[in-house]
């Protein structure tokens, strides 16, 4: 349920941004979500769509991304992508915080955890 | 409606990078700066609706209560259930309630560790909405997150909800007596934590006999 809160915070930058540029209307919005974030991006597009409804970026096109979480070991210094396991009684994969090379479960979460608005485009006077 | 065609030369197209979870994230961070200058240890308790939150906090605030001044700041949607059962514990409670939110957020927390008396507390247990999803987006400034799972949830808990985890430092899988009656093997459900996050303190345990609880202390070092 977190989607709506947060697709709030989105519109509200949104909106303040295009207020302060005196913006006529709002074209396009891109946001990038963090693999390791709890966001589903259908669902922030689907309440982001009725916030904007009635304002200036009404129908502005948003083009929401998924990012792949990174991680880093400070035992080996590997830096990349998180490994997914296979658990074979279930046919699931499960994200594994641990490092891919060496084994080392210390690894940091780089990236993944955000939900960031990247760019807007906007008409302004 | 008006609809407004804009000309090329007047299309802006600004970079702005604004990441929403970062207000939360400093938030935490200042929560986390204020209870380390009163010396205060935070534990953020997660877990599902009904796994064993508040009996925890219960027991582990009836065991340490001899050496620990505790505070509790209890989360819920509109109740105060949870917070008169851990009264009843002898813990300071402060309840906040999050109405229509499925978490708690620094915010939310700030406001109520202002409400606390920080040079009375050195220990303060900070029990979250039942929820396995939205409160891992949300550090609150804690010093230890804990989650709490139970049996009568079902095998499928830990593959379904594996993001929790790897914010966790230790995993309770809760209400154990129950296993066989459920058909759960507990053994699974600590393997699978531990493909996850093999640094997991995990737990098995059964907060109505007390059973579990000193392994609880000993990983969360209090």
């Amino acid at each position: 349920m977190h989607e709506l809160a947060t697709s709030e915070a989105i519109a509200d930058v949104v909106l303040e941004e295009a207020t302060k540029r005196e913006a006529k209307k709002v074209l396009g919005v891109q946001i990038e979500i963090g693999g390791l974030s709890f966001l589903n991006p259908e669902q922030v597009k689907f309440w982001l769509e009725i916030k904007f409804e009635e304002t200036i970026a009404h129908g502005a096109k948003l083009d929401i991304k998924l990012t792949k979480p990174e991680i880093s070991c400070p035992e080996c210094d590997y830096k990349g992508t998180l490994e997914m396991k296979d658990d074979p009684v279930y046919h699931l994969v499960l994200p594994s915080l641990s490092c891919p090379l060496c084994g080392s479960g210390k690894v940091k979460v780089e990236k993944g955890r955000g939900c960031t608005v990247n760019r807007i485009k906007m008409v302004c006077p | 409606m008006k609809v407004v065609e804009p000309d090329e030369g007047e299309i802006l197209d600004i970079e702005l990078d604004e990441d929403l979870l970062r207000r939360n994230r400093e938030l935490a961070e200042k929560n986390r700066k204020l209870l380390d200058q009163y010396n205060i240890r935070a534990i953020d308790v997660m877990g599902s609706i009904g796994s064993g939150k508040t009996s925890l906090i219960m027991q582990l605030a009836t065991r340490l209560s001899g050496r620990h001044k505790i505070a509790v700041i209890a989360g819920d949607l509109t109740t105060t259930i949870d917070a008169e059962r851990i009264s009843s514990a002898g813990a300071n409670v402060i309840e906040v309630n999050t109405g229509r939110e499925c978490h708690l957020d620094a915010n939310l927390v700030r406001k109520a560790i202002s409400e606390l008396n920080l040079e009375g507390t050195d220990l303060l247990f900070i029990e979250n909405v039942g929820n396995l999803i939205c409160p891992a987006d949300f550090p609150l400034g804690s010093h230890y997150r804990v989650v709490v799972i139970s049996v009568t949830e079902g095998p499928y808990m830990v593959v379904k909800h594996p993001f929790i985890f790897i914010d966790a430092d230790a995993v309770a899988i809760n209400k154990i007596d129950l296993s066989q009656a459920m058909g759960v093997k507990v053994e699974q459900l600590e393997q699978q934590l531990l493909v996850i996050k093999p640094e997991l303190k995990v737990a098995m345990t059964n907060f109505r006999t007390g059973e579990g609880i000193d392994e609880l202390i000993e990983a969360l070092r209090l």
